[in-house]
């Protein structure tokens, strides 16, 4: 059976300056359809109304921090499902563990590149469940 | 196989990294006004200012300036600790909360010279 491709991906994130490299590197380089969040609190509802493949989420953010807001995504019955990838910069092996426990398709590291996030996200997108 | 950016691409990106260089004494004011106004008994001023160093920690390694990072992060771990009750207790004239400073200044300006 074909898998379906990895489409439209929610990033949430506070930083414009980092919004805006990962919008070019995803939407750009990588042909997908991004939508960027920069307020945690409104992830859930910009996730509702956007209808993500999957969410790449910042874990450290000022308003309420990507496990929290990976925490109300699992409480909401239309998005429990949907992968979510971390963005942190504190990616040692005992908190990707950590992370990926909490329910995390993965976490990217950052600084990440440009020129491969799509690949990487599309990469944990085909192995998930395997 | 590895994407490579077209030359479109790598132009927009060689505008916001000339466009994050403009912004960068901005955020510099904003980090350093915050620090100067902190105070033991405002938590949220030391919480205000953890969150513009981390910022700049995590945009200038994306932006491709490594020791500006690296500088932002050895504040920002000073920071980490005082908001996790520490001894630095938010002081604004802490001697290694200034001495970060004044490497991160430092960095900043060797930033925009190599920009």
């Amino acid at each position: 059976m074909t898998r379906r491709a990895l489409h439209r991906v929610l990033v949430v994130e506070d930083d414009p300056d980092i919004q805006v490299v990962a919008s070019l590197a995803l939407s750009d380089v990588g042909g997908l359809v991004v939508e960027v969040c920069g307020c945690a609190r409104e992830a859930r509802e910009a996730a509702r109304s956007f209808r993500p493949d999957l969410i790449l989420l910042d874990v450290m953010m000022p308003d309420m921090d990507g496990i929290a807001v990976l925490e109300g995504l699992r409480e909401d019955e239309g998005l429990a499902a949907t992968p979510v990838v971390f963005m942190t910069a504190r990616a040692q092996s005992h908190e990707i563990a950590r992370y990926r426990a909490l329910g995390s398709l993965g976490v990217v590291a950052k600084p990440f590149d440009p020129e491969t996030l799509a690949e990487t996200l599309r990469g944990l997108w085909e192995g998930r469940d395997s | 196989m590895t994407p490579r950016f077209t030359a479109e691409q790598r132009q927009r990106l060689e505008a916001l990294h000339r466009a994050y260089l403009r912004d960068l004494p901005g955020k510099l004011r904003a980090i350093e006004r915050a620090a100067a106004s902190l105070s033991p008994l405002d938590p949220e001023g030391l919480r205000a200012l953890l969150h513009l160093v981390h910022r700049l920690t995590g945009s200038s390694a994306i932006y491709g300036f490594d020791r500006l990072s690296r500088a932002s992060a050895a504040l920002e771990e000073l920071l980490l600790s005082a908001a996790e009750g520490a001894s630095l207790a938010a002081r604004g004239g802490d001697p290694a909360l200034a001495e970060r400073l004044a490497a991160l200044r430092a960095e900043a300006a060797s930033a925009g010279d190599r920009g």
